[in-house]
């Protein structure tokens, strides 16, 4: 009998698991700014895609990078040809975790601050990264805001030496998400 | 011990699909994401093959500078420095009302006209979603001759001033390195030297871009003209061979061509040079893009 009370919450406790426990966004948005005296390139992206398990904290997100507007002429062709190679890197990822989440009790509305770590990958290079998230639970979703700083050469992201003055070293990111929690298909 | 066996059994499996689940986080999200389109970006390097143009656009408030440059012919011997004496050119401005739709207007010293055009896109290249095998854009082009003519009737007329050319850019990128271009071309001529001159002419475009490097490739450019010789005037098809390299926001080519002319209604149409007899020049265009964008 204990046995039986112990399968069935175990099953119970899977199905629990498998519901609710994540968030997702597939409109989450991303922009950057090339900062530099000679021009200001800048392009956003409102297409990321991002899945947060809350039940351990688990962060996936993928950004890709054709996606991205830019609205400065000429400038995605560049972005895309020079910069970031999307032929042969459509995407950036980040791959880590949240680990302060688990510990959030996302039925009351507040604001957190949690920290990000993980995989960062641009340009087919990956960084480990630990960076500060503001997260805004709010009306049952998550709302995720995320400023820094992305150094160029960390990622294998060259410049050609004739525009060294019009492309900036280290680029500015700004990301704005909000996940909604996923419903089981 | 039955039990004991079962339950092991559970938890291992509560266990691997706990694991399971993490690992497949990233392929439910790839599951949940719908599947992008993909445009092709940088068929061409710039919005000109050589003399053609290309199915490249500027984005939309791009406004282009554009100089496009022709020496004389390299057999026109040392006293004339070997064509470099000689110049004809073309300054133009282009600008995008929209990603999808340019226009253009400049001044060709070649019969003192003025040229305008508009190039639009009906298809654009790409993958994933929605695919498109090949990119296509529309070049409307009208030539006017703003020069004076001795013959009195003739210089008050100012509709045979105007030569017309049409042009479909049909063009694929294939992989990174090479690209390629067809242009079915049709010009009207309102007015034509003589009776013997055709009004309107076919010709077919061919052109080939080769990637060297990131900013710099080679580009081949063929045009099969309909045969329009009359007796006194011998017609060959242009035939144009450079590299084009780019930086941040100007784009040069530099070329050899047999072609005298810079604007479509010339340079296919009325080629009196033959390539292969070494009757060839030097040409270049450079271009400066700016963004008219109130935003930035």
């Amino acid at each position: 009998m204990k046995l039986k009370i112990l399968i069935i919450s175990l099953f119970a406790f899977m199905f629990i698991n498998g519901q609710a426990q994540k968030y997702i966004t597939k409109t989450g948005y991303v922009y950057f700014m090339s900062h530099t005296d000679a021009i200001d390139i800048d392009g956003s992206n409102n297409k990321v895609a991002a899945i947060l398990d809350v039940s351990n904290g688990e962060m996936v997100a993928i950004v890709l990078i054709k996606a991205f507007e830019l609205p400065l002429a000429t400038a995605d062709k560049h972005f895309n040809e020079t910069y970031m190679e999307s032929d042969d890197h459509p995407k950036a990822t980040f791959i880590g975790k949240l680990p302060e989440v688990t510990g959030l009790d996302l039925t009351v509305e507040g604001e957190h601050e949690v920290t990000a770590q993980g995989t960062l990958s641009i340009h087919g290079k990956s960084q480990e990264i630990n960076q500060k998230v503001k997260l805004l639970v709010k009306e049952g979703k998550l709302m995720g805001n995320c400023d820094f700083k992305v150094n160029i050469d960390d990622y294998g992201i060259t410049v050609p030496e004739d525009v060294k003055d019009r492309v900036a070293k280290v680029v500015d990111v700004k990301i704005k998400m909000t996940l909604e929690p996923m419903k089981n298909k | 011990m039955a039990a004991r066996k079962i339950l092991s059994l559970a938890i291992l499996l509560l266990f691997a699909w706990g694991m399971q689940a993490q690992d497949d986080l990233e392929a439910m999200l790839l599951d949940e994401m719908e599947e992008p389109v993909e445009y092709t970006f940088g068929t061409f390097l710039s919005t000109n093959l050589l003399n053609n143009q290309s199915t490249e656009l500027l984005n939309k408030y791009g406004l282009n500078f554009r100089i496009s440059h022709k020496f004389g012919s390299f057999t026109s011997g040392a006293s004339k420095s070997f064509g470099f004496d000689d110049s004809n050119s073309l300054i133009a401005f282009d600008y995008a009302i929209a990603d999808w739709w340019n226009i253009g207007l400049g001044r060709a010293t070649l019969n003192e006209s003025l040229n305008g055009y508009t190039k639009f896109r009906l298809l654009r290249q790409s993958t994933g979603a929605k695919t498109m095998p090949v990119s296509c854009v529309v070049l409307l082009n009208a030539n006017y001759k703003t020069q004076t003519f001795d013959d009195e009737e003739r210089d008050k007329n100012r509709t045979d001033r105007f030569e017309y050319t049409s042009q479909l850019l049909i063009a694929r990128k294939f992989g990174n390195l090479i690209s390629a271009q067809l242009s079915p071309t049709y010009i009207h001529r309102n007015l034509v030297s003589t009776k013997n001159d055709l009004n309107d002419i076919y010709a077919l475009g061919l052109g080939a871009s080769i990637k060297v490097e990131k900013r710099l490739r080679v580009n081949l450019e063929y045009f099969l003209v309909q045969k329009h010789d009359t007796p006194n005037m011998k017609y060959y098809d242009p035939l144009s061979l450079g590299v084009c390299y780019q930086t941040s926001r100007h784009a040069f080519e530099v070329f050899v061509t047999n072609a005298n002319g810079i604007t479509e209604n010339h340079y296919i149409a009325n080629t009196t040079h033959n390539f292969w007899a070494g009757e060839v020049r030097v040409g270049f265009n450079i271009s400066t893009v700016f963004s008219l964008n109130p935003k930035k």
